[in-house]
């Protein structure tokens, strides 16, 4: 078991640090860097003393340095945590990361519980009861959840949510609870505001989960052994739950990295849209400014993450599977 | 009244799968019985509908496949007059009980037969303890005792391996373990040995010999092997397309096939002795798609000795020919001798004697 | 006796009666039979086939042009036809009221209310703008059409005054288009590569699979937003669909690399290759008359199933305004308007471009899976 880990740590090294490369130089790529959008910006603002410091502002923030050379140096510092600094909001990425990594994974967490607790049982009912009339809604409510795009379903709640409350929901919080010490009715605002988003994303995620469970267990319950078990006199409660069910859930398991990307995914726009407070958010203005330590660093991040909730459902799976395990 | 001498007697049995298609009759109207404790074959090619029979004495049919006529009456348990299976719902809790514990079935796939996640161990106990009030760690103790009647090496270590860490012979070992545990009064094999190579596939059907005898159970063995069957049974059954064609002994079916399928299964063997240069007989034609069975006796349009106007219009029923010898063919019934153009009915052949 | 081990004939072996028996019917008439059982996936096609011809008669459906704009009634709300007039009565034919703009003395602010003296008939199949179909048949007949000062807005208008319906079929164009020609793009990549590096393997299929690794380890969504950044801004509205299609095909080519790789490395082995090469069968041969015939339908459902992220991923980038620029529009670019959730609020019909989307996605969504059942019609 620890040879497979070891085995399966080495060979993800390589693709860890080409999506560092990757990341990187895809934010470098465009044309100009972050001062010449800096000056775009100020110009468009009535601002048309900034390209006169144009010059000043490369050598001030190091963008005057080859790229390979900057590479080298923000790599070398990333291997240690330090993951640069944001040019346009004037501190450490790592501070700005750290501010919002709380919002990102309560939200993040709660979707996926939430997704995964529907999703599961109404997949095992689904299969178990094929071609039912509440298998078919269910297929057929499936279809359309996975058809509906989070962050438009997360304006129609926004506009939904005015009209029953007259308020606008968009961040976690009313203003009138920000700074403030924590309270019951906070912690009720807070809920309120995670709702819209939440719901956006659980919606697709749910039908997701189920539409893989269901077919997972319907290809298991076509499967030799459980003819076996039948035969034998197993209960078929015990047969569905305790043997079918546990080996439909390894491609659930496998998917595990994707369920990461999925994520990461539905609070893209979703956050942008519904301006939260999360990564998500600060990732779009980066990208857009060029600000490259920011934007790039997100973007790796968010492609180590992947990656290893790949490795670690591998990990999982080979815990879970005899087959793997002993391989 | 002393215990009825057969265990299981299955009469006109049809189980019919209702598809998009159309209906399959993969069963339609099979009759046999299994005495205690002795062996009935069941012979035919693959899609003739014996899996589809054993899988209907345990009720296994599941939709759009359902039994529609018929009954299976088993007599292994001290009820009077025995109960008839086809009657007892599939889902109900006392078939679950019949399953396992009076009847057990062995499968033809051994290598996805078993449950991947779970040690064979647990596999066996699972259906130890399904069945028999005793505690996890006597039933552990049977699940090694059942290894060790399979001839397993090292049962205690076997019973804490997984499946994928077996041989297809040694996880049919775990199935015939499996099946054996509850001490069943019938076996139902179904093709076990298939999958298996030959030296592999002597040393089950050897080992299901002894255990037979050791525990007195009955066994239904389904199997397209005539070597097989000759080997296991004392009983046969043919079947073909759904249908019982012929039942006799072991020793009558050999030496005197009566019905034409069975002749030409005979003859498309080689035998030892025989001319080199020969050709060796196939039966002319295919086996029909079961969605559209010929009309009459569904083997006419591949029949030698084919009769115009009665096997082609009407159904052959399964009747006593000689003492012990049963056959679904015209060319045994009476009445048949005024139909002068047709060819006499070829005399019995002895086969693989010369 | 008869010796052990004999089995019959392979000529008696038949079909198994569980599996679904096929002697009958061709596999293809097969495959259409399990389409057409699939309702979800008809209805899902009969939707797009609409969607697409709306797209083609773009021009002739909505009343007004693309960039037709309607000074005096900018963000207005659906003006629509109606059947009963002031008084009451009844009218089969519809009709609308034209709107008077007038300072509101008691606010001063534009109101704009209905002249109920005059109606104006909706005219059917009626000359109006000038516009053309496929780029080359010119008309000005449209579907229906009301003479001025009288205006017909079924879905309301944006900002500038343009007429949301009109231009949703305009949006159409762009937005059905990109996903096709994204999947053709990512089908190109995906089957060379996946071939290849299945077939050959090797170092090219290494470096491949070490690509796509790369590729797919980023979520969809970020790696568009980064990618879509790098199209010059210059760039003309054509060269931008191309520039958002190539984006979207760039990440997507990957997933569908592996799949094709994953069934070329299974078809190796099997025995009708391993048959053909021992018959001394070219590469070419092999892959163009043994491979690609056996993929292609799952290769196509493949790429049906990946079409609906595209149009996902057109709306998501042209909704934060990276993807389509005008002159062009899209149903991202539409709902970019919406994006603002003050301005959204005060004008909630602009999210209805947003119902195009979803029925798009879903129908493709259900055609694909009906598709996936066809191309194997021996499963269960």
């Amino acid at each position: 078991m620890a040879r497979y880990i070891l085995r399966r740590v080495i060979a993800v090294l390589p693709t860890l640090f080409l999506i560092t490369i990757f990341g990187f130089l895809v934010m470098e790529a465009p044309a100009g860097d972050y001062v010449t959008s800096y000056i775009i910006r100020q110009y468009g603002h009535g601002n048309t003393e900034a390209a006169r410091i144009e010059d000043e502002m490369r050598s001030l923030l190091a963008l005057d340095r080859p790229v390979y050379e900057r590479f080298v140096t923000w790599i070398a510092r990333f291997a240690q945590g330090d993951f640069g600094d944001s040019f346009d909001l004037r501190d450490s990425v790592r501070n700005i990361l750290s501010d919002r990594i709380g919002p990102t994974l309560t939200i993040s967490l709660a979707t996926f519980v939430i997704s995964w607790s529907i999703g599961i049982p109404l997949g095992v009912y689904s299969a178990t009861h094929q071609y039912s009339k509440a298998d078919n809604f269910l297929t057929t409510v499936t279809f359309v959840g996975l058809g509906l795009p989070d962050f438009l379903l997360a304006l129609a709640f926004l506009i939904l949510g005015w009209q029953l409350t007259g308020e606008v929901l968009t961040g976690l919080q009313s203003p009138a609870f920000v700074n403030q010490p924590w309270s019951l009715a906070m912690l009720l605002d807070l809920l309120k505001h995670m709702l819209i988003p939440v719901l956006a994303v659980v919606i697709t995620g749910t039908a997701w989960v189920m539409r893989v469970m269901r077919g997972n267990l319907l290809d298991q319950l076509g499967r030799n052994y459980i003819v076996t078990l039948r035969a034998k006199g197993v209960p078929e409660r015990v047969i569905i739950w305790k043997h079918a069910v546990k080996n439909s859930l390894h491609p659930l398991i496998a998917a595990l990295g994707q369920t990461l990307a999925w994520l990461i995914n539905g609070f893209t726009i979703t956050s942008i849209v519904l301006e939260l407070p999360t990564i998500q958010t600060v990732y779009l203005n980066a990208t857009l400014q060029q600000d490259v330590y920011l934007a790039g660093t997100i973007l790796i991040l968010i492609g180590f993450l992947v990656l290893i909730g790949t490795l670690l459902a591998d990990i999982m799976l080979a815990w879970m599977d005899p087959r793997i395990r002993y391989e | 009244m002393a215990a009825k001498s057969n265990i299981l007697e299955v009469s006109d049995l049809k189980t019919h799968f209702f598809t998009e298609q159309g209906v399959v009759p993969a069963v339609d109207g099979v009759s046999f019985q299994i005495k205690r404790g002795g062996t009935l074959g069941v012979l035919g090619e693959s899609g003739c509908g014996k899996s589809v029979t054993g899988f209907s004495i345990l009720r296994l049919v599941r939709p759009p496949g359902e039994i529609v006529a018929g009954q299976i009456r088993y007599y292994g348990r001290d009820t009077v007059n025995g109960d008839d299976l086809a009657q007892i719902d599939a889902t109900s809790e006392e078939m679950r009980q019949m399953r396992g514990s009076e009847i057990a079935m062995v499968f033809q796939e051994p290598m996805t037969s078993l449950d991947p996640l779970f040690t064979v161990g647990n596999q066996i106990m699972e259906a130890i303890l399904y069945h028999q009030d005793v505690s996890k760690a006597e039933a552990r103790k049977i699940a090694i005792e059942m290894l060790d009647k399979v001839r397993m090496p090292q049962p205690r270590e076997m019973i804490k391996k997984y499946p994928h860490q077996l041989s297809g012979g040694m996880r049919q070992r775990v199935m015939i373990a499996m099946a054996l545990s509850c001490r069943p009064k019938l076996l139902i094999a179904d093709e076990p040995t298939t999958a298996l190579d030959v030296t592999t596939e002597a040393q089950i059907l050897e080992l299901m010999r002894e255990l037979q005898e050791e525990l007195g159970m009955a066994i239904m063995f389904i199997t397209h092997d005539l070597g097989v069957i000759a080997e296991m049974a004392e009983e046969v059954a043919v079947m073909y397309l759904g249908k019982v064609v012929e039942q006799s002994d072991i020793e009558s079916l050999f030496t005197d096939p009566q019905h034409p399928y069975t002749k030409a299964l005979m003859q498309s063997i080689p035998k030892v002795g025989q001319k080199a240069d020969g050709r060796l007989e196939t039966i002319r034609g295919m086996v029909p798609s079961p969605r559209n069975i010929p009309t009459g006796c569904p083997f006419h349009p591949r029949c030698a000795s084919f009769l115009q106007g009665i096997c082609d219009t009407e159904l052959p029923q399964l009747k006593q020919s000689k003492p012990g010898h049963w056959v679904s063919c015209f060319l045994y019934e009476d009445g048949n001798a005024g139909h002068s153009s047709t060819p006499p009915p070829a005399p019995p052949q002895s086969i693989g004697e010369g | 006796m008869v010796a052990t081990g004999d089995t019959l004939p392979d000529s008696l072996v038949g079909p198994d009666f569980d599996a679904a028996e096929t002697a009958v019917i061709s596999v293809r008439r097969l495959m259409w039979l399990r389409f057409k059982r699939n309702r979800l996936a008809l209805i899902g096609s009969v939707v797009l086939v609409f969607m697409y011809l709306a797209a083609i008669f773009a021009g002739f459906i909505g009343p007004y042009g693309l960039r037709e704009t309607h000074e005096k009634f900018p963000a207005s709300p659906p003006l629509l036809p109606r059947f009963v007039d002031e008084e009451g009565n009844f009218s089969l034919r519809p009709f609308v009221y034209a709107m008077e703009s007038k300072v509101d003395p008691a606010t001063f602010k534009r109101v704009q209310t209905p002249n109920t003296e005059v109606k104006h008939y909706l005219h059917f199949f009626a000359r109006g703008t000038p516009y053309t179909i496929l780029g080359f048949i010119e008309t000005d007949i449209h579907l229906f059409h009301v003479y001025e000062p009288a205006k017909v807005f079924l879905l309301g208008t944006d900002k500038q005054g343009r007429d949301l319906f009109s231009r949703i079929f305009y949006g159409a164009q762009v937005s059905l288009t990109v996903g096709l020609v994204g999947v053709s793009l990512s089908l190109i990549f995906g089957t060379l590569i996946g071939i290849a590096g299945g077939y050959f393997g090797g170092l090219f299929d290494d470096v491949s699979q070490r690509i796509i690794e790369v590729l797919i380890s980023f979520p969809q969504i970020p790696l568009w937003l980064a990618l879509a950044a790098l199209i010059p801004p210059t760039w003309s509205s054509v060269q931008r669909f191309f520039a958002i299609s190539i984006v979207l095909s760039l990440v997507n080519w990957g997933g569908l690399s592996r799949q094709v790789r994953g069934m070329v490395y299974a078809l190796r082995e099997e025995d009708y290759v391993i048959a053909a090469r021992y018959a001394s069968a070219s590469d070419w041969r092999i892959i163009t008359r043994h491979l690609l015939p056996n993929t292609l339908s799952h290769i196509l459902v493949i790429a049906t199933i990946s079409i609906p992220a595209m149009i996902l991923g057109e709306t998501a980038l042209s909704f934060l305004g990276l993807g389509i620029q005008p002159p062009m529009t899209s149903w991202g670019l539409l709902l970019n308007q919406a994006q603002h959730t003050r301005v959204l609020i005060q004008q909630p019909w602009l999210l209805t471009p947003a119902l195009f989307v979803v029925a798009s996605i879903i129908s493709f969504n259900f055609l694909g899976d009906g598709l996936r059942d066809a191309a194997d019609p021996f499963a269960n």
